[in-house]
C-alpha cells in the first residue's frame, strides 16, 4: 500500500514533477551551457530553500553532514527513478531514470538495465550510454516494462564507468522495485521469517548440510 | 509482530526417554542460565557423577562426546578479472570462532555450547541417549581479555540472528560425529534455489580475519559490539519520487532498502551488507566486508572525521573522506593479504566484478592528499613486504596500528594523511626516508606538521593550499567554496581555516559573502572542530552572512570549516564558486 498510496498524493506528485523538471533543467543547462539555465537552477534552489523554515535546516544538515555512513567504493554516478503510473498487470509502465555523473574523470558512462522475472522490458532498450558526461550532469532515460503478474519485482540498473585516467573500475548498482497489485505492496512490507527460541531470542535458522 | 516460540519441529521425548533425560535438561537449563560459552576451547560442561564414555542403559545415561567440523561453502572470484564470482569453484571453508550450541530437541533448551577452533572443529560432552541437534550461531563471541562480540543478523526480520541448524538425532551411548556445512543455495543454470546459508558465515569469516590482524598487533584488544546486517532482500538503491524509498530510515532498512554496503557508527556499531541476487551481493566479496570493518576499526580504536557519501578513487575528495576510504581499501588488502580489491555484481543475470589494486603506485593525474587512491597506495606500501616502485618500506601492521590508535586519534588536525605520515616518520626514524619517498611519489608533501603546512599540491585549484590558512583576529581571510570536483564531499566544497588560541576565549567568526562573488543570495555555513570534535556550528539560512560564536574554548588549535550550502547539496543545483570573507574576534 505504501507505494500505491504515493501516487494518490498531490504533494508527492509536485515533488515528482519538480524532480523531473530539475533534471530536465540540469540536462538542458549542461547541453547548451546556457547561463539562463544555470540561473534557473539557482532560482530553483533558492525557491526550495525559501520554502524551508529555519528550523528545518538543522535536521537536514544532520542527515547530510553528521549521519555519516561510509559505503563501499562505487562508480561515480547516481541514479534516481520515477515510476510514471500505478503498476498494473499487462499495462506498459514507463520508468523514468535520472542518471547523474559525479566525477569529471568519466570517459564513458553506461547504465545497463535488466528486468527480473515478472517484468519484461518492452521499450527503452537494455542500456543507456553517455560519452564524457560532465560532473553533475544529469541525463534522463526512460525504460518501459510490462508487469506480468502481481508481486514485488526488481529492475536492476548497473552503472559502468570507463575513467579518463584509467584508475581502476568499479560499478554502482541500483535496484528499482516495481510493486504490482495489492499483494505486491503487502509482500514488500512483510518481515522476513524468523523464530523466537526458548530464551526469547529471535533467530533466523538456516538448514545445514550434515554428515557423520 | 512477535512470532510465538518455536514449536518443537524435531520430535518430542516421550515417556521413559523423557524421564531419563529430565535431570540433564534441568542441569542444562541451569548452565544455560549461567551464560555458557564465551571463551574458546571445549565446553566446561561436565555431567554429575563422572562416568565418562559409554553409558546409556537404565537410569541416568552417561555422557558421550559429540564432535565435528563446521564449514561453509566459500565462493571464490573467477581467475579472470571482471568475471565475478565462480560458483562452480565453491569449496568448504572452516567456520572459525563461531558459537556452537547443542540444543535439546525436547524443550529446545541449550544443553551446552562451545566455540569452533581455527579449523572449524568443535567437541563437547553431551548427555547420552538424548534427542538433540547442533546449532551454529553466526556469532563470534569472547569475554575476558581479549574480547569481542560480533553477530550476523537479518535486518529484514527484526534483527534475527542467523543460525545454521542440523537435524535432530539421538546421542546414544557412544562418541559420535556431526559435521555441518552451510551451502550457498546456488544451483548452476538456475541461480539461487535454496536457502543462502553460506552467506552469514562468509561474512563472519571476513570479520574473523580482520579481528586476527588487530590481535596480531595487540593481543589484548577489547572489540566493542558489532552487528552485521545481511539479508537477501538488501538492495542497492539511491532515491525515487517516493520520499520514503531508500531514505536511510530504520523503516527503509527493515525493508532491505539499504542503498549499498556500508558501516554505520550507531550504538552498537553496524555494517549493512547487500544481498540482492539480481543486482549485487557482497557476502562473498571479502574485500568489501573488510573495507567496512576498517571503518569499524576507525570508529572503535582510531578516529574517522569522514563526511561519508559517494566516492571513488578517480575523484578529488575532501581530504577527510580520501583518508578514510583509502584506509578502508588498504586495510582490506592487509586483512586478506591480497592487494586486489574485487567487488562482484550482476549484469543481465551474469556475474561481473570491478575493482582496483591498492598496490598500484601510480594514480595518473589525480594523486595527492585528496585522493583515496593515493592514501590506499601509501598505506599498503607501508604494510607489505613487496618492493615495488619506490616502495622500500615493510612495517607490517603493528606500527600502523600504533599510530592509528595514538597520534591519529588525538591530532588537532583532521584525521588525514599528513598527521599519519608525520607520526610514522617520528616513530620509525630508520624508515623515515623510505616513507618520505612513498609519500612524495603520491605528490604529497613530507616533513610537514599535522596540518600539512608545506603542502604545495593544490589539486587543480591554487586556493586549495594552504589547506588550513591561519585566521588571525582583526584580519579578514578570504576562502572560496566551489563544486568543480562534484558536490557534498569533494575537494573544494568545504574550505578550512585554522584558529590558534593561546588562552581560553569566546570565539566569534563572521562570514560575509565577498564583494562580487557569484550571485547573491548565498548561504555560508560555519563549523568549528577541535581534534575532530565538533565544538560549534552556525547553519542558519542567512543571506550571504553567517556568524558563529563558541564560548570558553580552551587554548589550542582549532579548524574552522566553511562552505556554501548549495555546494554540498548532493542533489545538485550548487551555486559554484562562492567566496567569503572571514573575520575572527576573541573575547
Amino acid at each position: 500500500m505504501r507505494y500505491v498510496s504515493v501516487y494518490k498524493s498531490s504533494m508527492i506528485r509536485r515533488n515528482l514533477t519538480g524532480l523531473l523538471l530539475a533534471a530536465v533543467v540540469v540536462l538542458a543547462g549542461c547541453a547548451s551551457g546556457d547561463e539562463a539555465s544555470v540561473e534557473q537552477r539557482r532560482a530553483d534552489w533558492d525557491a526550495k530553500k525559501a520554502q524551508s523554515a529555519a528550523s528545518e535546516k538543522a535536521p537536514q544538515l544532520d542527515a547530510m553532514v553528521r549521519a555519516v555512513t561510509a559505503g563501499k567504493p562505487g562508480a561515480p554516478a547516481d541514479l534516481k527513478f520515477d515510476i510514471g503510473a500505478r503498476p498494473v498487470v499487462g499495462v506498459p509502465l514507463p520508468v523514468m531514470v535520472a542518471i547523474t555523473a559525479t566525477s569529471a574523470d568519466i570517459a564513458t558512462l553506461e547504465v545497463v538495465f535488466n528486468a527480473a522475472d515478472g517484468l519484461q522490458i518492452v521499450s527503452g532498450g537494455n542500456s543507456a550510454r553517455f560519452q564524457k558526461p560532465k560532473s553533475g550532469e544529469t541525463n534522463l532515460h526512460t525504460v518501459t516494462v510490462l508487469p506480468q503478474r502481481d508481486g514485488v519485482f526488481y529492475m536492476s540498473a548497473v552503472a559502468l564507468i570507463d575513467t579518463v585516467s584509467d584508475s581502476g573500475s568499479v560499478a554502482r548498482t541500483f535496484s528499482i522495485p516495481i510493486i504490482v497489485g495489492e499483494g505486491g505492496a503487502a509482500e514488500l512490507n512483510k518481515p522476513s521469517p524468523s523464530v523466537v527460541d526458548s530464551r526469547g531470542e529471535r533467530l533466523a535458522p538456516l538448514p545445514a548440510e550434515e554428515s557423520r | 509482530m512477535i512470532e510465538p516460540p518455536l514449536a518443537n519441529p524435531r520430535g518430542r521425548l516421550k515417556g521413559r526417554a523423557f524421564l531419563r533425560a529430565l535431570p540433564w535438561l534441568v542441569l542444562s537449563a541451569l548452565l544455560a542460565a549461567c551464560g555458557g560459552g564465551g571463551d574458546s576451547g571445549a565446553s566446561s560442561f561436565q555431567p554429575p557423577g563422572g562416568g565418562g564414555g559409554g553409558g546409556g542403559g537404565g537410569g541416568v545415561p552417561g555422557p558421550v562426546t559429540l564432535s565435528g567440523t563446521v564449514t561453509y561453502s566459500k565462493v571464490p572470484f573467477s581467475a579472470t578479472l571482471g568475471q565475478g564470482l565462480n560458483f562452480a569453484a565453491s569449496a568448504p571453508a572452516p567456520v572459525r570462532g563461531a558459537t556452537v550450541e547443542i540444543v535439546g530437541s525436547a524443550g529446545l533448551s541449550v544443553l551446552t555450547s562451545t566455540t569452533t577452533n581455527a579449523s572449524g572443529q568443535y567437541s563437547v560432552s553431551v548427555p547420552g541417549n538424548t534427542e538433540v541437534f547442533v546449532r551454529v550461531r553466526a556469532e563470534l563471541r569472547r569475554t575476558g581479555t581479549p574480547a569481542w562480540n560480533v553477530t550476523v543478523r537479518d535486518n529484514t526480520a527484526g534483527e534475527a540472528l542467523y543460525t545454521l541448524d542440523g537435524q535432530s538425532f539421538n546421542t546414544g551411548a557412544a562418541s559420535l560425529t556431526r559435521n555441518l556445512n552451510a551451502p550457498t543455495g546456488f544451483t548452476a543454470g538456475s541461480g539461487y534455489t535454496g536457502a543462502r546459508a553460506a552467506a552469514p558465515f562468509a561474512i563472519l569469516d571476513a570479520v574473523y580475519e580482520a579481528v586476527q590482524l588487530v590481535l596480531s598487533a595487540d593481543p589484548n584488544t577489547s572489540f566493542p559490539e558489532l552487528r552485521v546486517q545481511w539479508s537477501s532482500r538488501n538492495i542497492p538503491c539511491s532515491g525515487s519520487s517516493n520520499p520514503s524509498f531508500c531514505d536511510s530510515s530504520a523503516a527503509a532498512r527493515a525493508r532491505g532498502e539499504i542503498g549499498t554496503t556500508f558501516f554505520a557508527g550507531t550504538s552498537p556499531r553496524q555494517i549493512f551488507v547487500l544481498g540482492d541476487a539480481s543486482s549485487d551481493t557482497d557476502e562473498f566479496d571479502s574485500h568489501v566486508i573488510a573495507h567496512e570493518w576498517g571503518h569499524y576499526y576507525q570508529s572503535a580504536f582510531s578516529r574517522d572525521d569522514s563526511l561519508g557519501g559517494e566516492h571513488s578513487g578517480s575523484q578529488r575528495l575532501d581530504l577527510r573522506v580520501a583518508f578514510s576510504e583509502g584506509w578502508g581499501n588498504a586495510f582490506s588488502g592487509m586483512v586478506l593479504r591480497d592487494p586486489l580489491y574485487r567487488d562482484s555484481f550482476v549484469v543481465g543475470g551474469a556475474q561481473q566484478d570491478g575493482g582496483f589494486n591498492v598496490e598500484n603506485n601510480a594514480v595518473p593525474g589525480t594523486a595527492g592528499w585528496f585522493s583515496s587512491a593515493s592514501v590506499q597506495s601509501i598505506f599498503y606500501d607501508l604494510f607489505d613486504s613487496a618492493a615495488d616502485g619506490v616502495d622500500g618500506v615493510n612495517l607490517g601492521f603493528g606500527p600502523i596500528h600504533t599510530v592509528m590508535t595514538n597520534e591519529l586519534r588525538t591530532t588537532r588536525a583532521p584525521a588525514s594523511i599528513h598527521p599519519l605520515v608525520r607520526a610514522l616518520q617520528l616513530r620509525q626514524p630508520s624508515a623515515s626516508a623510505a616513507i618520505g619517498q612513498l609519500v612524495s611519489a603520491q605528490q604529497i608533501a613530507t616533513g610537514s606538521d599535522d596540518f600539512g603546512s608545506n603542502e604545495v599540491n593544490a589539486g587543480g585549484d591554487a586556493r586549495n593550499v594552504p589547506i588550513y590558512p591561519l585566521l588571525n583576529t582583526g584580519v579578514a581571510l578570504r576562502v572560496c567554496s566551489d563544486n568543480t570536483a562534484g558536490a557534498y564531499n569533494k575537494l573544494g566544497n568545504r574550505r578550512f581555516a585554522r584558529i590558534e588560541l593561546a588562552n581560553t576565549n569566546t570565539v566569534t567568526v563572521r562570514a560575509d559573502i565577498a564583494p562580487g562573488s557569484s550571485v547573491a543570495p548565498s548561504d555560508p555555513d560555519l563549523l568549528l572542530y577541535g581534534a575532530g570534535v565538533l565544538r560549534g556550528t552556525a547553519e542558519s539560512l542567512g543571506n550571504g552572512v553567517e556568524t558563529l560564536t563558541v564560548p570558553t574554548l580552551p587554548p589550542g588549535s582549532y579548524v574552522l570549516e566553511v562552505y556554501e550550502f548549495s555546494n554540498i547539496n548532493p542533489g545538485g543545483g550548487g551555486r559554484g564558486d562562492t567566496c567569503f570573507d572571514l573575520l575572527l574576534t576573541l573575547s
